[in-house]
C-alpha cells in the first residue's frame, strides 16, 4: 500500500471532525428534564432515568403488571411531593400503602361520572400541585389524550394512564408508552396441595422513540414479604392472590 | 385599686378570649397577662372590692371555671393575693407586710437562684425585701431590681389594656342586584378589596372567610372557607372563593352580600425562598376548592386502621391542606392495640336507631349504644364481594357487635369476644 501523504491525512481528519460536529448539531441534546425513577433499575435505565413529565401510558391486559409499575411510581413520587389518583370507585388504600404510597400525600379524587373525569384531570394538572396523576383507562380520542399529554408536559407532571389497549397517539406527542405483558406465575411449594401463589412475572416494553433501549424488560411482582413467618405466610397466601391481583390489575 | 383574676379550668386556651370579653362587663380596662390570668383596673368603678370580686365570679360563671381574685394597688401583690389567699383585699401601704410571709417562689425566681438565696438564709419575700437594694443588684444582676421592688410592694407598673378584636367585615346591601356570575364576582371582588385593606391596616391576616348571600326571594346562603395559610391578599382570597363558588346555583338574583374575615391572626407568614418547586399551600387550597366545586364532594385522603388478620380497615376523610402533618409525614407503624376476636356470623337483620345517619341504638326494644366507631369500608376478598360499610358498636352491658349497612337496612354480621 502506498503511504498517504501528510496533507491528505490532515484533510481527512478535518473532514471527519467536521462531519462529527455537523452530526452533533442535529442530534437531540441529552435531556436535562427532571425524571421520576420508578425504583425498578432495569426499567429506569431503559427509559432514560425514570418516567418523564408528560403522558405515560401503561398498556396491557388485566394482571399484566401495569398497576404494579404505576404504584411504584406513585410510591416514589409521594416521598417528595403530592400525588393524585382519580378514583372511579375501585380505590383500595391498603394495597396502595403496601406498595409504599404515602397516603398522607395522596389526593383521592372521587369521580363518579365519566364526563367529569376530563375536567377534574384538567383542574389537577393545571394546579401543578401533584407530581404524578394516576387515571384508569377511558375511551378518549387521541386528540384529548394529546391535549392532556401537552398539559402534563407543560406543568411538569407525569400523567400515568392505565389503558387496556394501545394508544393511537399522533406523532410528536410527549408520550412514553409502556406495554406490559404477563409472563408467568410464581408459586411456592410444588404447585399442588399446600402450594400458594407468591407473585407474578411480567415484561415491560418501552415503545417511545429515542430511548436508550427498546428491548422488553422482565420484572417480577411479589405478593408476600419473604421475611413473613410461615404461619402468616400461609394466611396471606389464602387471601393475597385475590386482593393483590385486584389491586394491581 | 387593681383586681387580679386567676382562672383554672379546661380548654382555657380556646375560651380565654370569650372570658376576657365577659370581664369587659366588670371593668373597661382589662389586661390579658396570660391565658388564665387577667388584671382589671377598678379605679372609679362603683362598689367595694368584695363586690368587684363577686362581679368577676358572676361574669365567669357561665364558663364553669374556678376563679380566684385578689385586690391591691400593686399588680404583683394582687396576683399573690389571688393565688394564695382567694378574695383577699390588701389595703394601700400594707403590701410589703402582706407579701413578707410568702416563699420566694412566688416572685417567679428560678430554682437555682432560690437555692443561692436559701444558702444565704433568705427564704421568704420579707427577708428579701429587707436586703439593701444596691448590694442585691451587684450580687444578682439587674433582674434582682424587679424582685426587690416586687418584694417591697412598690412595683407600680401601668396596666396594658388588651386590644379589642374588632370584626373585619364588608357588606353590600340594597345597592342593586347581581343576576349573572360576572356581576356577582365583581361585587365580591369589591368587598374582598375592602376586607383586604382593613386587614392590611390592622396588621392582620385572615385564616378564613364567611360570605353571606341574600337573594331576591328572601333566601339566604352562607359559605365558610378556610385557607391553608392566613392571608390578607385580595387575590388569594378571591381565588379560593371563586373556586368554591363554581358549583353554587342561586335560584334568584343576589341582592345583598356580607363578607367577614375569620380566624384573624397577626400578619406575616413564612415564605419559601429557595424551594420554588415546592407546592405553595395556597395553590393546593385553590385546587382542592376547585375540585370540590366541580365534583360536588371533597377530595379525600385514605387512612388505615389496625385490623384483624383477615381484613383490612381503612377510612376516607376530607383532604385538608395540612402541611405540618404532611411535611413531617412518614408512615409510622400502627400502634399495637389489643384487638378482641371477631366472630363473623350469618347476617341477621336488626333494627337500628339513627341520629344524623349514625347508629345510636340497636335492637327491639332498643338498647342505647355506649360507643360506636365506623364506618369501616371492608371488603371480603375471598368471596369477591363489593366493599361495604360496617360499624363496631359497644352496648352498655359490655357486649361488642359488628353491624353492617346495606341500602336502607342494617344487619348484625359479627360478635366480638
Amino acid at each position: 500500500m502506498l503511504p498517504v501523504p501528510a496533507p491528505q491525512r490532515n484533510r481527512e481528519a478535518a473532514f471527519l471532525s467536521l462531519k462529527e460536529r455537523l452530526a452533533a448539531a442535529h442530534r437531540p441534546a441529552p435531556s436535562q428534564e427532571r425524571r421520576l425513577p420508578c425504583e425498578l433499575p432495569a426499567l429506569d435505565t431503559a427509559i432514560g432515568g425514570g418516567l418523564p413529565a408528560g403522558l405515560v401510558t401503561l398498556e396491557g391486559a388485566l394482571s399484566s403488571g401495569r398497576g404494579a409499575i404505576a404504584f411504584r411510581a406513585l410510591a416514589a413520587a409521594s416521598r417528595s411531593a403530592f400525588v393524585a389518583l382519580l378514583d372511579d370507585g375501585g380505590c383500595y388504600p391498603p394495597a396502595l400503602a403496601e406498595a409504599g404510597v404515602l397516603l398522607e400525600r395522596l389526593l383521592i379524587v372521587p369521580v363518579r361520572e365519566g364526563g367529569l373525569l376530563a375536567r377534574a384531570l384538567d383542574t389537577l394538572l393545571r394546579s401543578r400541585v401533584c407530581r404524578v396523576v394516576f387515571v384508569r383507562a377511558r375511551a378518549w380520542s387521541a386528540a384529548i389524550w394529546g391535549r392532556f399529554a401537552r398539559l402534563a408536559r407543560e406543568t411538569g407532571s407525569t400523567l400515568l394512564a392505565l389503558l387496556d389497549g394501545p394508544l393511537q397517539a399522533p406523532a410528536g406527542l410527549p408520550v412514553l408508552r409502556l406495554r406490559c405483558r404477563g409472563e408467568r406465575l410464581v408459586l411456592c411449594g410444588r404447585g399442588s396441595v399446600g402450594g400458594a401463589l407468591l407473585g407474578f412475572a411480567f415484561s415491560v416494553e418501552p415503545l417511545a422513540r429515542a430511548l436508550p433501549s427498546r428491548t422488553p424488560i422482565s420484572l417480577q411482582a411479589m405478593l408476600l414479604r419473604e421475611a413473613a413467618p410461615l404461619r402468616e405466610r400461609s394466611l396471606h397466601a389464602v387471601r393475597a392472590p385475590q386482593r393483590t391481583l385486584r389491586a394491581h390489575a | 385599686m387593681l383586681l387580679c383574676a386567676i382562672v383554672e379550668g379546661e380548654n382555657l386556651q380556646q375560651r380565654w378570649e370569650a372570658m376576657l370579653d365577659a370581664l369587659d362587663a366588670v371593668s373597661p380596662t382589662v389586661e390579658d397577662a396570660a391565658v388564665g390570668s387577667a388584671y382589671l383596673d377598678m379605679h372609679g368603678i362603683v362598689g367595694e372590692p368584695v363586690q368587684w370580686c363577686a362581679q368577676v365570679r358572676r361574669a365567669l360563671a357561665p364558663f364553669g371555671v374556678a376563679v380566684r381574685c385578689g385586690c391591691s394597688e400593686d399588680a404583683f401583690c394582687a396576683e399573690v393575693a389571688a393565688r394564695y389567699a382567694d378574695g383577699c383585699v390588701v389595703p394601700a401601704g400594707e403590701e410589703a407586710a402582706f407579701l413578707s410571709p410568702f416563699p420566694l417562689s412566688a416572685l417567679d425566681i428560678d430554682p437555682r437562684t432560690i437555692e443561692r438565696f436559701v444558702l444565704l438564709g433568705i427564704e421568704r419575700i420579707g427577708e428579701l425585701a429587707a436586703l439593701p437594694h444596691g448590694p442585691l443588684l451587684r450580687r444578682f444582676g439587674a433582674r434582682a431590681a424587679c424582685w426587690h421592688l416586687r418584694a417591697c410592694g412598690m412595683e407600680r407598673r401601668p396596666l396594658a389594656p388588651r386590644a379589642f378584636t374588632l370584626p373585619i367585615e364588608a357588606s353590600a346591601l340594597g345597592e342593586g342586584e347581581a343576576q349573572t356570575q360576572e356581576q356577582l364576582l365583581f361585587a365580591l371582588r369589591f368587598l374582598l378589596g375592602e376586607i383586604s385593606e382593613s386587614c392590611a391596616l390592622r396588621g392582620r391576616s385572615a385564616g378564613g372567610i364567611r360570605v353571606e348571600f341574600f337573594c331576591d326571594d328572601a333566601s339566604e346562603r352562607s359559605i365558610e372557607l378556610f385557607f391553608a395559610l392566613p392571608t390578607a391578599e385580595e387575590r388569594a382570597i378571591f381565588d379560593v372563593l371563586r373556586a368554591r363558588l363554581e358549583r353554587e346555583r342561586f335560584e334568584a338574583a343576589v341582592v345583598g352580600m356580607r363578607v367577614r374575615a375569620l380566624r384573624l391572626e397577626e400578619a406575616g407568614s413564612s415564605q419559601m425562598l429557595f424551594a420554588r418547586e415546592r407546592v405553595q399551600r395556597q395553590d393546593l387550597a385553590v385546587a382542592l376548592a376547585r375540585l370540590e366545586g366541580l365534583l360536588g364532594e371533597p377530595v379525600r385522603r385514605a387512612r388505615l386502621h389496625p385490623a384483624h388478620m383477615f381484613e383490612e380497615r381503612f377510612s376516607f376523610e376530607r383532604f385538608t391542606p395540612d402541611f405540618v402533618a404532611v411535611e413531617d409525614s412518614c408512615i409510622s407503624a400502627l400502634p399495637a392495640l389489643p384487638l378482641p376476636a371477631l366472630h363473623l356470623i350469618a347476617e341477621r337483620e336488626v333494627a337500628v336507631g339513627l341520629r344524623d345517619g349514625i347508629p345510636v341504638a340497636i335492637g327491639n326494644p332498643p338498647s342505647v349504644l355506649c360507643e360506636g366507631v365506623g364506618h369501616w369500608c371492608t371488603q371480603d376478598v375471598a368471596r369477591e364481594l363489593p366493599p361495604r360499610d360496617e360499624y363496631d358498636i359497644a352496648l352498655a352491658d359490655g357486649r361488642w357487635y359488628r353491624i353492617l349497612h346495606r341500602q336502607t337496612r342494617w344487619y348484625l354480621c359479627g360478635v366480638y369476644e
